[in-house]
Formats: C-alpha cells, sequence, structure tokens
C-alpha cells in the first residue's frame, strides 16, 4: 500500500465505495485489486517502436511530424519527433517519473517547456502505476475512474472496464487541473487510435495518431 | 542477442542500400562540373519524380520510412507530396507556401519562417542546381562511376546546430538529383531518393495552386 497508509487507503476506499453506493452513482465498487491487472498501454505487446503523425502548438508556434516512441527498458522510453521533411525537433528520454530532454529546437530546450512536453508524451503513453497505489473513485454510468497519488500529483483516469484502454487521464496539482489526456477509438477495447493532450493555464496542445505499418 | 543482430541487420540492410553511391572520389575539374551542372538545369523546365525519403534515427537504430511525389517548375514552383504513411502536402510558388496537413490548411510567407526559408532554399536550390553557388555554404564535389556529389556545408555555425552537411547526388546520366541526404549532429540524417524522373513533361501551373 501506499507509503504505508494501508489504513487509510483502506478506509478511503471503504468510503467511496459507500458514497458511491449511497449517491446512486453506478460505478462499481472495487474490492479486490488483484482483480484488475495494469491497464493495457501502447507497449504492453512489446512492439519494437511505434509511429505517430502529431501536430504540436507551443504558443505561437506550431510543428508537425512524426513521434517515433521505442522503448528501451520496461518503463522508459526514448522519444524523437521530427517534421515530416525529417528535421529533428526534439529528443527525449522517458521515465514514469523523470526525463531527460537529449534535444529540443527554440523553445523546446527552455524547462518550463520541456517540462510539459515530457509531461505530454508521459501522459500519452500512461505512466505504469504499481498495481497496489491507486482506488476507484465513484464515477458517471459506465466508467470507472482510478485515482493515483503521486507526491504532489493526483491522477484520475477515466476507465470502461479493468481492462480497456482509458477514456482519459487527467492531472490535479493542488486541486487544480494541470493537464487532460483524452484517448479516441478505444470503443472496442483496443489501443487508441489517437489522443489529444491539453495543458491548462499553459499553452500547448499535443494530438497524436497511431501509424499502422 | 537480439539487440545485436537488429544493430547487424540494420547496418547490413544501410550498407546494402548505400553501395552504388560509395566510393566517391574528388572531382578533378569542380569548375568544369558546375558549368554542366548549370547548362543542365538551365535546360531543365519542370521536374516530376516520385520520392522516397529514409528518415534514420541513430539512437533507436530505426528507419521510417515515408513515400510520395515531387513536382517542379520554373523559376519557383515546387509541390512536395507525402502520400505514405500519411497525407502532408508542401506547396511552394515563389514567395509564399501552402501546406495542408491531413485537411488542415495553413499558408505562410516563406521569407517569415527561417525553417521554411531554408526548406525552400534547398530545395528549389537542388532542382535548379544552383544551390551550391548559394555562399551560404561551402561546396565540394566527389564523383563515382553513376553519380557526382555535391558536398555542402552550411557556412553559419547556428544552421550547422540543425543541418551539418547536405550531399547532393547527381545522376550522371541526366545531371540531375537522384538523392539529397540532409545529416544532422549526433548522426541522423534523412535520404531523399528521387526515382521515375520525367524531365520536361510540361506540367501545369494547376499543380502549384493553393487548394
Amino acid at each position: 500500500m501506499r507509503n504505508g497508509k494501508s489504513g487509510i487507503l483502506a478506509f478511503a476506499v471503504f468510503v467511496s465505495g459507500f458514497i458511491s453506493c449511497k449517491t446512486g452513482l453506478q460505478g462499481d465498487v472495487v474490492t479486490d485489486y488483484s482483480a484488475w491487472p495494469a491497464y493495457t498501454h501502447y507497449f504492453t505487446d512489446n512492439p519494437s517502436r511505434l509511429v505517430f503523425k502529431s501536430s504540436l502548438t507551443i504558443a505561437n508556434e506550431r510543428f508537425s511530424g512524426l513521434l517515433v516512441v521505442k522503448q528501451i527498458v520496461q518503463g522508459e522510453y526514448r522519444s524523437i519527433y521530427t517534421t515530416e521533411t525529417g528535421f529533428k525537433v526534439f529528443d527525449l528520454s522517458i521515465k514514469n517519473d523523470s526525463y531527460v530532454l537529449n534535444y529540443g529546437v527554440g523553445a523546446i530546450s527552455k524547462k518550463m517547456v520541456s517540462d510539459r512536453l515530457a509531461f505530454t508524451i508521459q501522459s500519452m503513453l500512461l505512466r505504469e502505476f504499481s498495481s497496489s497505489d491507486w482506488r476507484i473513485l465513484p464515477a458517471e454510468t459506465g466508467f470507472y475512474v482510478q485515482e493515483y497519488l503521486f507526491g504532489d500529483n493526483r491522477y484520475l483516469i477515466k476507465r470502461k472496464s479493468a481492462v480497456y484502454y482509458p477514456v482519459s487521464m487527467s492531472l490535479y496539482r493542488r486541486q487544480k487541473k494541470k493537464a487532460e489526456t483524452i484517448f479516441w477509438g478505444t470503443e472496442d477495447g483496443g489501443l487508441p487510435d489517437s489522443c489529444v493532450v491539453s495543458h491548462t493555464g499553459f499553452p500547448m496542445q499535443a494530438s497524436f495518431r497511431l501509424l499502422k505499418d | 542477442m537480439k539487440t545485436y543482430i537488429a544493430t547487424f541487420l540494420f547496418f547490413v540492410v544501410a550498407g546494402i542500400a548505400n553501395a552504388q553511391f560509395e566510393g566517391m572520389k574528388p572531382v578533378a575539374d569542380s569548375e568544369a562540373l558546375k558549368a554542366k551542372l548549370e547548362k543542365s538545369a538551365a535546360a531543365t523546365n519542370d521536374i516530376f519524380a516520385e520520392f522516397v525519403q529514409e528518415k534514420t534515427l541513430s539512437v533507436l537504430e530505426e528507419v521510417i520510412t515515408s513515400k510520395g511525389t515531387f513536382h517542379f517548375k520554373k523559376e519557383n514552383k515546387v509541390r512536395w507530396n507525402y502520400t505514405h504513411p500519411f497525407k502532408y502536402l508542401i506547396v511552394i510558388n515563389g514567395q509564399k507556401m501552402y501546406i495542408n496537413d491531413e485537411g488542415k490548411e495553413k499558408e505562410y510567407d516563406v521569407k517569415s519562417n527561417k525553417m521554411f526559408r531554408e526548406i525552400n532554399k534547398v530545395v528549389v536550390g537542388t532542382v535548379q542546381g544552383n544551390l551550391f553557388k548559394n555562399a551560404d555554404y561551402k561546396t565540394e564535389f566527389f564523383e563515382n562511376a553513376g553519380f557526382y556529389m555535391a558536398k555542402m556545408i552550411p557556412v553559419d555555425p547556428k544552421m550547422r546546430e540543425f543541418l551539418q552537411e547536405i550531399h547532393l547526388y547527381f545522376d550522371k546520366k541526366d545531371l540531375t538529383v537522384s538523392r539529397l541526404k540532409m545529416m544532422e549532429q549526433g548522426g541522423d540524417f534523412t535520404l531523399v531518393n528521387f526515382q521515375n524522373k520525367k524531365l520536361n513533361a510540361g506540367i501545369s501551373d494547376q499543380q502549384f495552386d493553393f487548394k
């Protein structure tokens, strides 16, 4: 359990389950976490690499091109963005909670931009939380919302089922929504065809569409 | 072990593809070659070609391939149309540039954007055969049995930060560009191979309309 706060978490789960039932919200009460496997994500089946057609807007600058992502070891990725004509825009090494900017053109080399860019890629790939550091919150009919707490960050991941790819992922920090990723094309339980990542209070938006060979 | 095999295959395949462009030696009379290339370019009013672009990301040991068609018409008209695995169209007509990115259209003034300015300069200068006359690049000429190669290094250090060298390969049969190689820092490079070229076939101006 998270940081040894198993008692508190168990209580919170109990309370949230209780609220869910009491308020009539249809989010199922999950008490057996082991029945919820780690969700599928783009690299679940270990593809050698993935290529996304993408557009990226940072303030007044607009980039478009290809994002190539390769898993170096489990949970560690290298992502390189090039324009369609081949010019490199950025090169990021990404882990769940950290990143290294290996190359960034123009404003991307600034930390405030690269921080958000790294989050964008992390949320698109979906961070891999351990199976014990989350809980289910009440949700609207037909959905589950998983909550993960990670330092100051609170992630809410909306899912249709235990195995489906999430529908969306939102990041909150100090009660404020910082970013949201919406995934498209998961209706049949497959991997998302595309996703859009929007940042609140910062002029960055990115979209990615998976290119199939 | 799998990684070693993949790395080995990556370099073998890359090596086979590059074989016809290897064995380059310095050209003895660069001025005579320049004159020959300029004369050929002067006689070329339009070019159509299919292209295959390969972006090599050395750190990932990956090659990303895209394909499309290319139209050029004098004086300054270019249509660069990516058709696979995505749709992306660039049209340059004089100092205006039009981009259609999977249905999202936008027009730019080439002068207003440094990257577009360089793309325009390289693309138009390449097909017009006068890029090597540009003072922004230091150029040396090489040749093998089938090709001439102009090796161009940007003079501006800032430019070299994202484009270290350009290699233009001219087919000795028709003196048109068959291959363009743009090399970046860190070993990444972009290869564009032009195939099934048609010269002076009478390309319509409508190909370069912004629509």
